[in-house]
């Protein structure tokens, strides 16, 4: 059975990336483009990991993670921050909101599927 | 930031940080204990930071402080434990230890590479055999009997711990992790990190310890209670084998060994799990990380010293702290990701020290750089300002205000940042102090008044060589020796007293002892031999005094290696002039000697006071203006001083000094003329300056003087005015000095 | 979503015997664990067949130690029939399997 994984971020090229990163290993994948379209999507289709970019415009990841673990089906759903190199501050508030896993953009493809192979099982 | 390098040397620069504090409070905690021996929350703390130091230098490596480090360690630990008692010489070694550690930990940030020199290792040889003979202390005289009687091996304390230095046979890293309570819940599993860890290396052996599990009734099912031992055969490195783990490192307690580690790592693992010892070592046995051999050797270690535990838990936060610095690029404070701190081994001195020490390092030159860019937004803003008041537009006007007031908060802000205690300073020569009464056999207390007293960090680095010097000097020609104090009907003990103050803008240091006080006939006539003076020259007592600032001067008999030859306290007068500051000396023979250094807080903007004189502009620092009065032609005919309520006061126009053509030609034509007066003050004098015309407040920003003009009297420093001018800041202390 | 009892289970043998559900992760753990405590004082001999199994977490795991440890201390029973895959896996990652009393199905 295919694990799910949901990555959010307003730059199409890096959801396309991520995507076909991902659906290499044999992930399936959802996309969303900020926080507002990923709560939609977040319907109670199983994920079992949500990646999400920390600036985006209505909503950003932050706010994000936290709705996300209000909804019962995502409240053990493992989540992961893209944090650009100066972005500390936004790495410990990801983390302080429930998003304990985060990964430096920008990235290379095998650093995002090590970070990947750390929180889901393939 | 995935540059293994990097990493290291990132965690390499926390380290030297990090130790320097450490040694500097484990220097300062020996003092105190110096006068509350029976401290016991000093011993702990004493314990804990030289403990942290050898956690903290095993991660990196530096064998050669982690080796020493132990043994002092040990020694601390059995004053802990009361087997020993802190009398003079266990002072006087763990100092030495002190220092020793200092250079060791200096080297290793060094040259890492290199071999400690032989000087540096015979001095520790030399130290760790007086350490040793501490931990020998502690094996009953009857051991040769012991032996005897029954075959047994009895090992002297020293000797278990030079057995634990050996390493162990197992070639494989060992990996002990314990997951905090709310990690599944937080959508990490286990699991994930442990295949990931199959990917760096080959788990060689997994043991699963469920003695944390609570039964069906109690459980939890969505926290984690699980713990693991693992064996991984890996060409990684630590940091690689600790990066696996990097998401989780909040949420568990995680211990790393290298292959064929020393024994007493090992022996720190065994008391750090908070299983039972015998129980976790024997699961290390059964998952061949260590030979029952070494096992044995381990608790034997641990029954001689069973109050470990608590310690090395300690350590775990430690080293867990140092590899998440390792991993985070934040050097940030771990308190402020709100982590949840295991709070049981920690006493509650410790936390609130961690809640003192939230900050965020910045580089001195970024600092500095700030520094000198408000510098110029101060100057542009007078500028803006000026150019703002010409158009005469009331809202503009406002909004200029507005700004000029926001720029003067930022620049105060932005000073404010530099600031630091000069208590850390201070708390330098409790050392110095001790040291020099032991060698001279003098009895000294030194009194400390002040230490939150705050100001520039550039000027505390300049300052502590010249009240080293002077501390010194004091110590050294000053107090005399305890029979002689109560021949004379003082106390035995002397008091060296260093009091910090705040005053008109400057700051005070003052550096007092109730010492023997300057013998003025002894200081002419060796200022007379040394040619400084004349033989028929007459010097008031000040002025006398004053001798001992003078090039190659020094009165002390015999040279002793404190005070060294004569070249101190012009250089001092050198340095403190170099910082726009003052020193002063006052002393009566027989009853002490005082010396008052005035510094100015900051080296970079003040707020000044500009006036005009003829056609050019100068600023007074406004700190040192205490008002402004007019005086009119009669008055200022009488001469040089006049009457301020009741008070002399000496007056000089700045026309004279600066041969102002402009302001001095227009003096005659003009009858009935009113000049005005800014009264300034510096340390308790008052004087009069004679402007032209006073202009007002002006944001100064302090632009050094080129090399050509620092001999220029009466003037410290330029400044650039809001119209481009340049204005001259005038020296008052020096005019002052002038005038009285 | 959690483990069934089998009919042929009954007082009279003693017997429980649960087939654990497809799901032992955590967003199952507390019904899992609600479903064991259901029938864990009603009986004192149990066999699970987690072959149906097809997520397994550390949260899962963790429940068949604590099932295991509580009988062995109160003197119950506890046997493993069948295991899927996914399970297997994860036992081996563990080294648990040595944990667990084991009746091979025929």
């Amino acid at each position: 059975m295919a694990k799910t994984i949901m990555i959010v971020d307003d730059s199409a090229s890096i959801r396309k990336v991520v995507r076909l990163t991902l659906e290499s290993q044999g992930f399936d994948v959802i996309d969303a483009t900020d926080g507002v379209e990923a709560l939609k999507k977040l319907n109670g289709v199983k994920i079992h990991l949500l990646i999400t970019d920390v600036n985006m415009p209505n909503m950003d990841g932050i706010t994000l993670v936290q709705e996300a673990k209000k909804i019962p089906a995502y409240k053990f759903t493992p989540m992961m921050m893209l944090t650009t190199e100066a972005g500390d501050e936004k790495k410990m508030q990801g983390r302080a909101s429930g998003a304990k896993a985060w990964l430096v953009k920008p990235f290379q493809p095998p650093i995002l599927l090590n970070a990947v192979s750390k929180l889901i099982l393939p | 930031m995935n540059d293994e390098t990097d990493y290291l040397a990132e965690g390499r620069q926390v380290f030297a940080e990090e130790s320097r504090e450490l040694l500097q409070q484990a220097e300062y905690i020996l003092l105190k204990l110096e006068d509350e021996p029976d401290n016991d929350e000093l011993i702990n703390d004493l314990f804990r930071t030289i403990h942290t130091i050898k956690g903290s230098a095993g991660l990196f490596s530096f064998d050669d402080v982690v080796a020493f480090t132990h043994v002092a360690e040990s020694v601390m630990d059995q004053l802990r434990d009361k087997e020993i008692f802190l009398d003079d010489d266990l002072m006087c070694l763990l100092l030495d230890s002190h220092d020793q550690i200092s250079q060791l930990v200096a080297h290793a940030l060094d040259n890492t590479e290199e071999p400690i020199g032989d000087s540096l290792r015979e001095k520790g040889e030399e130290v760790l055999k007086n350490l040793h003979q501490y931990l020998d202390v502690k094996t009953p005289h009857s051991s040769v009997v012991m032996i005897a009687e029954s075959e047994l091996k009895v090992l002297t304390e020293s000797e278990v711990a030079l057995e634990l230095t050996e390493s162990v046979i197992n070639d494989y890293w060992h990996i002990s992790i314990r997951f905090n309570r709310n990690v599944l819940a937080n959508g990490m599993d286990p699991l994930s990190f442990f295949r990931y860890l199959d990917t760096v290396g080959n788990i060689t052996h997994m043991t699963t310890l469920t003695t944390d599990l609570p039964s069906l009734d109690d459980i939890n099912p969505e926290e984690s209670y699980l713990g693991f031992e693992i064996s991984l055969d890996s060409p990684a490195s630590k940091e690689t084998i600790a990066e696996v783990f990097e998401f989780l490192m909040e949420d568990c307690l995680l211990q790393i060994l290298a292959p064929r580690s020393k024994l007493s790592d090992y022996a720190q693992l065994i008391y750090a799990l908070p299983e039972e010892n015998r129980a976790i070592g024997e699961t290390l046995v059964a998952s061949s990380a260590l030979t029952e051999d070494e096992l044995l050797k381990v608790l034997e270690c641990q029954n001689a010293d069973i109050n470990k535990h608590t310690i090395v838990t300690d350590e775990n936060i430690t080293l867990d702290k140092i590899t998440n610095i390792l991993m985070d690029d934040a050097i940030i404070d771990k308190n402020i990701t709100g982590a949840s701190t295991p709070d049981t081994a920690l006493d509650k001195q410790k936390q609130v020290k961690e809640v003192e020490q939230q900050s965020v390092r910045v580089n001195a030159e970024k600092l500095g750089d700030l520094i000198n860019l408000v510098g110029e937004l101060v100057i542009s803003s007078a500028h803006t300002e000026l150019k703002a008041k010409q158009t005469e537009q009331a809202e503009l006007l406002e909004t200029v205000e507005n700004l000029t007031r926001l720029v003067e908060e930022i620049r105060d802000a932005t000073l404010s940042l530099r600031m630091v205690q000069i208590g850390d300073t201070f708390n330098r020569f409790k050392r110095v102090v001790r040291d020099v009464s032991k060698e001279m056999g003098k009895k000294i207390d030194l009194k400390i008044v002040g230490g939150d007293t705050e100001l520039d960090k550039t000027v505390v680095e300049k300052i502590s060589d010249p009240l080293m010097h002077l501390i010194r000097n004091s110590l050294d020609h000053g107090i005399e020796k305890p029979d002689i104090r109560t021949a004379n009907g003082k106390s035995e003990t002397a008091i060296v007293k260093l009091e910090a103050y705040h005053d008109s803008g400057s700051i005070v240091i003052e550096i007092t002892d109730d010492g023997a006080g300057l013998n003025p006939e002894i200081l002419t006539a060796k200022a007379i031999e040394n040619g400084i003076i004349s033989a028929n020259q007459q010097l008031t007592l000040p002025e006398i005094h004053r001798l001992i600032f003078a090039p190659g001067f020094s009165t002390a008999k015999e040279i002793t290696n404190i005070s060294g030859r004569g070249v101190g306290m012009d250089v001092v007068n050198k340095n403190i002039d170099a910082l726009r500051g003052q020193i002063s000396v006052n002393s009566e023979l027989g009853v002490g000697t005082s010396f008052t250094i005035r510094l100015p807080l900051t080296l970079a903007i003040i707020d000044g006071f500009q006036v005009q004189v003829g056609k050019s502009s100068y600023v007074i620092p406004l700190d040192l203006v205490e008002e402004c009065i007019a005086l009119d032609e009669q008055q200022a005919k009488k001469g040089e001083y006049i009457n301020l309520r009741g008070e002399v006061m000496p007056y000089i126009h700045l026309s004279e000094i600066f041969n102002d053509e402009d302001s001095l030609n227009s003096t005659p034509d003009k009858k009935g003329r009113r000049y005005n007066i800014v009264v300034v003050v510096y340390a308790g004098q008052k004087a009069g300056l004679v402007v032209d015309e006073l202009l007002g407040e002006h944001q100064t920003v302090i632009k050094p003087l080129g090399k050509v003009f620092q001999n220029l009297k009466g003037i410290s420093g330029a400044t650039i005015l809001g119209s481009g001018e340049v204005a001259m800041i005038i020296d008052v202390p020096g005019l002052i000095r002038r005038l009285v | 979503m959690s483990f069934t009892k089998r009919e042929e289970s009954n007082q009279k043998n003693g017997i429980c015997v649960l087939d654990a559900s497809p799901d032992m992760t955590i967003y199952c753990a507390a019904n899992n664990l609600a479903e064991i405590k259901r029938y864990y004082a009603e009986f004192n001999h149990f066999e699970l067949n987690l072959s149906d199994v097809e997520e397994i977490d550390s949260s899962g795991i963790q429940l068949l130690l604590a099932l295991k440890q509580s009988a062995t201390k109160d003197g119950k029973q506890v046997f493993l029939t069948a295991i899927s895959n996914p399970v297997a896996e994860v036992m081996d990652v563990l080294n648990i399997r040595s944990h667990f009393d084991w009746i091979q199905p025929e």
